[in-house]
């Protein structure tokens, strides 16, 4: 298990303690009752697994349940980007000192998870993105997810300079200091559907640093993705995403 | 058909939505900034069914000859802006909606963690204040 150290100094000496980080992993999910408990399964139990339950129609809260997750449930659905921020709101309030983002499709891989707490020990970084771009053959994703990552990552990399080469993946790592700094700011989102254009760019506006691994896409276990594949509508909703969080961010400085 | 019929319909239609507003409002089913917005649409109705010739003045004003084509363009003016309205409170309504959404999550959550406290099973989230949302105005 990786470890972080937290060096504090007395009047007398300097102690150096080694600690064992405290991670939690968050779990989105909408009616994956049958591959949730698989993704659950996978997670070492030296994280603090919580499940955020988009208001699911099927078993998918009592297998998560069972399996000893924490599970918040949305009465109705809203959406994964409203999921994301109902973890964030949860655990930003909690002293954990890595906070995991992943999807409950079994599309990312829970064994990768110790690769995001060892990259968060050994860089400065505050928020650890995956990269499928880097990890895998992206050649069985959407065509229109195919055809308009390169060049809505170009564009996120010039707004927000961040060196990623995949924004728009869901499995992330952040530190929880940062998450519990940048909380009031992603508690108004203007475009919860598309989150994850609109989070790097707060990020960025509140100078949060951030790296990336590569990480693994599996194949989706069962059902259909519920985002758009409609190239027009796709990349139309992140561009104005952008340009309203952008818009957010230049309010949220003056107030 | 005579054009005078077709004025008493719209004045009595008028008189009817009047009627039936004022009974909404006093039974709390209508907010006072949505009664008082449809008073002003069908009062105004009413008053130029009963007097057309207020139309004649009005298009006179706009430069405008046809009463007929005067009578669409303000009625669409009206709509558009009525719709505006709508979407505007029903994407606020939507908003507001997904915090009181989050938050019932949030306390279900913290309910239960409670329980489990007192039955002596562990509560996965240490002790802290859960940011419920900034609440709305």
């Amino acid at each position: 298990m990786p470890t972080i150290r937290r060096i504090g100094a007395s009047s007398l000496t300097t102690m150096v303690e080694t600690v064992s980080p405290r991670v939690a992993v968050f779990i989105t999910a909408f009616n994956e009752e049958a591959v949730i408990g698989e993704v659950i399964g996978g997670i070492d139990d030296a994280y603090d697994v919580y499940v955020i339950d988009d208001g699911s129609t099927d078993a998918t809260a009592d297998v998560a349940q069972r399996l000893g997750a924490s599970v918040i449930t949305h009465p109705i659905n809203l959406g994964q980007g409203m999921a994301i921020t109902t973890a964030f709101k949860l655990l930003a309030a909690c002293a954990y000192d890595v906070i995991i983002e992943m999807d409950g499709d079994g599309q990312h891989d829970p064994k990768e998870i110790p690769v995001f707490v060892a990259a968060m020990g050994r860089t400065a970084s505050d928020i650890i993105a995956g990269s499928r771009l880097l990890g895998s053959d992206y050649r069985e994703a959407p065509w229109s997810r195919r055809a308009m990552l390169p060049p809505l990552s170009l564009l996120l990399r010039c707004l927000t300079r961040y060196r990623i080469s995949d924004f728009m993946c869901g499995f992330r790592a952040f530190r929880g200091e940062a998450l519990r700094r940048v909380a009031p700011i992603l508690d108004d989102l203007v475009e919860s559907e598309y989150i994850a254009s609109e989070m790097w760019v707060k990020f960025a506006g509140a100078g949060l640093t951030a790296t990336e691994v590569p990480v693994r896409l599996g194949a989706r276990k069962q059902g259909r993705s519920y985002k758009g594949h409609a190239l027009a509508r796709y990349g139309f909703g992140i561009l104005r995403t952008i340009v309203r969080a952008k818009l957010d961010m230049f309010r949220y400085w003056r107030a | 058909m005579g054009i005078r019929f077709i004025y008493v319909l719209v004045a009595l239609v008028a008189v009817a939505a009047l009627f039936l507003s004022v009974w909404l409002f006093r039974r709390n089913r209508l907010s006072t900034r949505v009664f008082m917005m449809w008073l002003v649409v069908w009062l105004a109705m009413g008053v130029f069914a009963a007097f057309p010739s207020l139309l004649d003045y009005l298009m006179r004003l706009v430069s405008m000859r046809d009463r007929l084509v005067f009578l669409f363009m303000s009625s669409i003016i009206v709509l558009f802006a009525l719709v505006f309205y709508l979407s505007a409170v029903i994407a606020n309504t939507s908003r507001r909606l997904d915090k009181l959404t989050q938050q019932i999550a949030l306390l279900i959550y913290r309910l239960k963690e409670g329980e489990n406290q007192q039955t002596g099973l562990p509560c996965r989230a240490p002790a802290g204040k859960v940011e419920t949302g900034k609440g709305d105005e």
